[in-house]
């Protein structure tokens, strides 16, 4: 029965090591390495998408603004 | 083995299998293929003899690289060495020789590039149509892919030469 479980928890640690893990695929360094030919078949897999309010540099008439109006 | 250990077993395997795809698709944030092609946009410039052994990479603007760039601090061009530095105001950027402009739009873009005319400086920026106000090189996403297009005009009024392979790779190349 002991030797199952050793089994068991062998085979899951196995799998475990087997599968690949969500770490980055590509490090800066690994980029620099490669030909620009390379870099341009390269697909990101994240945008870069600032918030509206982080938008540099702001609009020449200044921040966009609410404009609140009390009801008649 | 009781079966209910064996069933948990093959769950185990068939979640993990499940996900594997996704596990492993390569993660590429944006800009940290952008710091790549920045660090190639430099290595593919004639640079002036007289630089000294430093080559100021300046971000001007709002950082969108963060740590990404951080990187390629001291990496080398030729007999130089990087140095990153970041820039909110127009008066520091004289000491830098590639200039990433964030986010160039309106008359903001006009005032960077009116403020380094004259000086041995590679503007790059992100923005649609910034080659043709006058940027050196811009970069674009298309189909989730970086391609870049260059300003020879913009170019020679620095008084820097790009290689011929980086402007074979250019999607377009004005003028």
């Amino acid at each position: 029965m002991r030797s199952r479980r050793k089994l068991l928890l062998a085979y899951i640690l196995t799998l475990l090591w087997a599968v690949p893990g969500t770490a980055d695929s590509f490090t800066l360094d690994q980029l620099l390495d490669m030909p620009l030919e390379q870099l341009l078949q390269l697909t990101i897999t994240s945008r870069h998408a600032p918030p509206l309010s982080a938008r540099w540099p702001p609009p020449p008439n200044g921040p966009r603004t609410v404009e609140h109006r009390d009801a008649a | 083995m009781p079966r209910s250990t064996r069933m948990a077993a093959w769950c185990l395997s068939l979640a993990l299998l499940a996900f594997a795809p996704a596990a492993v698709s390569d993660d590429l944030p944006e800009y940290r293929l952008k710091a790549a092609f920045l660090y190639n946009f430099a290595l593919f410039t004639e640079w002036p003899a007289d630089l000294g052994a430093t080559l100021n990479l300046c971000v001007y603007g709002r950082d969108p690289f963060g740590e990404e760039i951080d990187a390629l601090q001291g990496k080398p061009v030729g007999a130089r060495r990087i140095v990153v530095r970041r820039f909110t105001s127009i008066e520091g950027l004289s000491v830098c020789q590639v200039v990433f402009i964030v986010n160039p739009s309106g008359d903001g873009i006009s005032r960077v590039l009116s403020a380094l005319h004259g000086a041995s400086v590679l503007t790059v920026a992100d923005a649609p149509g910034a080659a043709r106000q006058g940027v050196a090189l811009n970069m674009n996403l298309v189909n989730n892919k970086i391609t870049f297009e260059a300003n020879l005009t913009a170019v020679r009024a620095a008084n820097l030469t790009l290689s011929s392979k980086l402007l074979s790779l250019a999607t377009e190349v004005l003028p």
